[in-house]
């Protein structure tokens, strides 16, 4: 398997969030800012890469029966590290991020990646997985927060750009608004990739 | 029966050791979580109140039953003299709210500072950002203030539009203040 492949595979070709649709939750939720957006996906790189690691280098030792149990374990390890870490050293985007971190846990793009990927792959696999799936997560949440930061309150990254040179549309902000960009994106998305069957 | 003692022990072990890389991230972490809760908890009162440079506690009798919105005061002061009073309040948006508000000694609010929300990011949380809060700077405590959907008035705020409770809130924490300081700080 070639491990570039595996990398691009997860942030264009099969992207959790314009491809597989994984992860809706967070996705719709915490795209109303650039920088949630980010400090989500960052957050969500690391939960991946470890939940990835640990499940591959277990896979022979996990029984199968319980791996749903297993699984959850160590994800719900990982994000309860990443939320002490971000409380200790980055408490401003902790603040920010709120209920979302401890949700990670049941993000299913983590627990996706584990079962179809990490379980019957080999460790160096599973890892770069690991990253082009966060990345291209995390590329997905930047695209759609800048829509619906520039459209919903004028702003990019917290700079007003807009200049009153137009009223912020609320409604960009409001779960309506993720819906519609979301929508939009997948079907530009679709319409260049020429991806829909005739 | 070998076979549920076996899957039953991996489980066990898997549990075992996140449980101890848990205990690990708790210890190495939970000082510097303190440390950061003690430096925001001194930055919110001087930000409410900046021309204070040390705060002392004031303690109140029944404080508990009659103002429970009130977690604390100090008093605010510099050079040996009192500046004004800050007040840690607990309120409840959607979910629990803590904020600082400062009232200087001419009796105007000195400023307004949220240091711990769980609102809705982007939305909510535009309620807690300065933006909203320092419109409060500068008003002098009179009356409640009331929260409003229109253009406001005397003594009303304008709710932020799709973040109602998240601004009531605020509002809700301020008018605790202001009674709080009316019956019991307030001279003359």
């Amino acid at each position: 398997m070639q491990l570039s492949k595996v990398f691009f595979n997860g942030i264009l070709k099969e992207n959790p969030t314009f491809r597989l649709i994984l992860g809706m939750c967070p996705t719709l939720a915490v795209t109303t800012s650039v920088v949630s957006g980010i400090g989500m996906g960052i957050a969500t790189i690391f939960v991946l890469f470890g939940s990835n690691l640990v499940t591959s280098l277990l896979r022979n030792f996990i029984p199968s029966k319980v791996r749903i149990p297993a699984y959850i374990v160590i994800v719900a390890t990982f994000v309860t590290i990443v939320g002490m870490l971000m409380q200790a050293f980055f408490p401003s985007i902790y603040q920010t991020l709120g209920i979302f971190i401890p949700l990670i846990v049941v993000n299913c793009i983590v627990l996706a990646r584990i079962e179809v990927f990490a379980s019957k792959n080999p460790v160096s696999a599973s890892v770069i997985d690991a990253l082009g799936m966060g990345i291209g997560f995390t590329l997905a949440l930047i695209l759609l927060a800048s829509i619906r930061e520039i459209l919903g309150t004028g702003t990019f990254l917290g700079f007003d750009i807009a200049q009153n040179s137009f009223e912020p549309a609320i409604i960009m902000l409001l779960p309506p608004g993720a819906f519609i960009a979301l929508g939009l994106m997948m079907a530009l998305l679709n319409k260049f990739t020429g991806r829909v069957e005739e | 029966m070998g076979d549920i003692i076996k899957t039953g022990f991996k489980l066990f072990l898997i549990t075992a050791v996140a449980a101890m890389a848990l205990g690990l991230t708790n210890a190495a972490t939970a000082n510097r979580i303190e440390e950061q809760a003690e430096i925001s908890r001194k930055e919110a009162k001087l930000e409410v109140l900046p021309l204070a440079s040390e705060f002392e506690k004031l303690d109140f009798i029944d404080n508990e039953q009659n103002h429970p919105m009130i977690l604390e005061v100090h008093e605010g002061i510099a050079d040996g003299e009192r500046k004004g009073y800050t007040f840690r309040v607990l309120s409840e948006g959607f979910k629990y709210m803590e904020l600082y508000i400062g009232i200087d000694l001419l009796g105007h609010i000195s400023g307004v500072n949220v240091v711990y929300q769980r609102e809705t990011p982007g939305l909510g949380t535009r309620a807690t950002a300065p933006a909203y809060t320092s419109q409060f700077i500068g008003l002098p405590v009179l009356n409640v203030f009331n929260l409003v959907r229109i253009a406001p008035d005397v003594n009303e705020i304008q709710a932020i539009s799709g973040a109602t409770v998240s601004s009531g809130a605020i509002v809700n924490a301020i008018n605790a203040v202001v009674e709080f300081y009316t019956m019991l700080l307030k001279e003359g």
